[in-house]
């Protein structure tokens, strides 16, 4: 009986020991990214958002031009990606039986666990490369924003077919019943009420994709200047952070950590929104 | 009159359709891609060619994909007892309150971005392991094989396993503690009257879901496998066949990484080659557990 006990003891202390392993990490990161980068902004506060990367030696200089470069990638990744995954969530919703909805959301399922670098691989062969390149036949910014469209688009397309399934039947019956086209049932009534599941729909895609860096380096390749064109390869955070933190010069690796605390209050901002976003359509519902 | 009133279903049909095509696209784009090597080199040499080396026009697969299977297999074997602990601990053992905190807590690990991650390891992780315990390690272990290194170095398999491990730590801790939610009460309600201790309730519960376990195991492995940016940074990008855990090596995706934007020619279509590999690894890894959870579920998940 003793002995069943101590094993007992010995087994939960080793569970709590693991949630101990699981936080120590994410503690030290942050502690390294306040401690290093936080001060580095905290110094120059002005240069580190308006100010483009200085070369190696030379003290200074900030990553405006990355967080330029990612707000125009983000950008248009958004305007492509969020209405085509708003609309096959509708329709995985709404048509939940069909054979198009089944197979769209098998499928998405498999996209939400593929490689982000394949995509880069594919939008670069297919837009930019030189056989069959038509804008560009180089690295350029827009094929990177077309491969985090393609990322996001099964992640949206299932949070909103998530958030149209809380609707209740009652309402597209009451609505039917009043005569409405279904055009008008999903865009004038089912669309508004659950508002809030969209937009967290549309957030969880942008903390997706904000944070990606393989699909870029792949497709857009590596910039240190500002943005000049979509044919031309662009700037942005995830790739500064992994250019400046593999270089072995000391100013670059503290603004490397400077761009990952900022990266990482961005995301788990937009996480953050999400989460009250979800709430509401909770408490609405 | 029909088809005006349906026509909203067709619009939104075209974009599920399109959300269907947009794997065969993905695969068709990398045979696309890759065909201009495989006109020139056969599959066979490539698959099986031990060796990947530019100058001498040598593209052999093998040490990729070794280096792929050890660090992300390796990776699993940190991840499993800690996750299926850790899952355990926060829907069994600990009030509500703080498991939900807990909760936010590995949804806030899931969301660093893998470059961020790389980064800690590049920087912080990797001099500090080497420092401490891969020192200790090659000192006192070191007449083992898989503890043998010529030099200590910070970036190597072991390094890219344990960030590795760290990264899909927070998707298994929380695909199992979903399996955990399953369990009916009723068997929990049993055992304790049974007079069982926790832990042997808890060794019951986890024999209920087992099948769901190593299905999300599985897509943990799936996203070892697919992770580049952060792999690339601490792996030292030396191929080599080593079974030294200590010492560098390369995989799929950072030859890809390192590579792609300068590649040209017959390069960059191996490099291609080499993705249409990774395609083919990451996409039976996600169908096998997707297959086994349906079996066992018959459900649908997360």
């Amino acid at each position: 009986m003793n002995l069943k006990k101590l094993r007992d003891t010995l087994y939960t202390s080793l569970a709590y020991l693991s949630l101990l392993l699981l936080i120590i990490p994410l503690t030290w990161i942050f502690f390294e990214c306040i401690m290093k980068g936080g001060y580095y902004i905290v110094s120059r506060p002005v240069e580190f958002f308006m100010d483009i990367g200085r070369p190696p030696g030379v003290e200074g200089g900030g990553i405006g031009h990355a967080i330029q470069g990612s707000l125009y990638m983000l950008g248009l990744a958004l305007l492509v990606g969020v209405p085509v995954g708003v609309f096959a969530g509708i329709y995985l919703a709404e048509r939940k039986n069909s054979p198009i909805a089944k197979a769209a959301r098998f499928m998405s399922d498999i996209l939400v666990e593929f490689p982000t670098i394949l995509v880069g691989i594919v939008t670069y062969i297919f837009l930019v490369s030189k056989v069959t390149g038509i804008l560009a036949t180089g690295p350029a910014a827009f094929a990177a924003s077309f491969a985090l469209a393609l990322i996001m688009i099964p992640i949206v397309a299932r949070s909103v077919e998530t958030a149209f399934l809380t609707i209740p039947n009652e309402i597209r019956e009451g609505a039917y019943a009043l005569g409405l086209l279904d055009r008008q049932t999903i865009f004038r009534i089912l669309l508004p009420a659950v508002r809030a599941g969209v937009v967290t729909a549309i957030l969880i895609g942008l903390a997706k994709i904000a944070g990606e860096s393989a699909p870029i380096i792949v497709s857009n390749g590596v910039s240190n200047f500002w943005f000049s064109r979509w044919t031309e390869p662009a700037a942005s955070m995830p790739v500064l952070i992994y250019v400046y933190g593999l270089s072995p010069f000391k100013e670059w690796q503290t603004q490397a950590w400077a761009a990952s605390l900022l990266l990482l209050l961005l995301i788990m901002g937009v996480g953050f929104l999400a989460r009250r976003f979800t709430k509401k359509l909770w408490a609405g519902a | 009159m029909a088809v005006v009133r349906k026509s909203i279903f067709i619009f939104l049909g075209s974009f599920a359709l399109f959300l269907v095509l947009i794997l065969p696209f993905y695969f068709f784009g990398e045979l696309y891609g890759a065909s201009e090597f495989f006109s020139k080199f056969s599959f066979l040499d490539f698959i099986l060619g031990q060796e990947w080396s530019l100058p001498e026009q040598k593209y052999g697969a093998l040490q990729a994909v070794y280096g792929t299977l050890m660090t992300a297999g390796l990776a699993l074997l940190i991840t499993t007892p800690i996750s299926i602990a850790a899952a355990v601990a926060m829907s069994e053992l600990l009030p509500e309150w703080l498991s939900e905190r807990l909760g936010i807590i590995v949804d806030m690990i899931a969301a660093i971005p893998s470059v961020v991650i790389g980064l800690w390891g590049v920087l912080s992780l990797g001099p500090f392991l080497s420092n401490t315990l891969y020192r200790f390690l090659v000192e006192n272990l070191g007449f083992l094989p898989i503890f043998q290194a010529k030099t200590l170095t910070a970036y190597n398999k072991l390094t890219a396993a344990l960030m590795l491990g760290y990264m899909i730590m927070p998707f298994a801790v929380s695909v199992i503690k979903e399996n955990l939610r399953l369990v009916p009460m009723e068997i929990k309600e049993a055992a304790y009257a049974l007079g069982l201790t926790k832990w042997e309730v808890v060794r019951i519960t986890l024999s209920y879901i087992k099948p769901g376990i190593f299905a999300a195991l599985m897509l943990a492995l799936g996203r070892a496998v697919a992770e580049a940016v952060a792999v690339s940074m601490v792996i030292g990008n030396t191929c080599s066949f080593s079974v030294s855990l200590l010492e560098p090596a390369c995989t799929l995706t950072t030859l890809i990484i390192n590579n792609f934007a300068e590649a040209t020619g017959t390069e960059g279509a191996a490099l291609i080659g080499l993705g249409l590999v990774l395609f083919v690894i990451s996409i039976s890894i996600v169908l096998v557990s997707r297959l086994i959870y349906n079996k066992f579920f018959g459900g649908y998940m997360r």
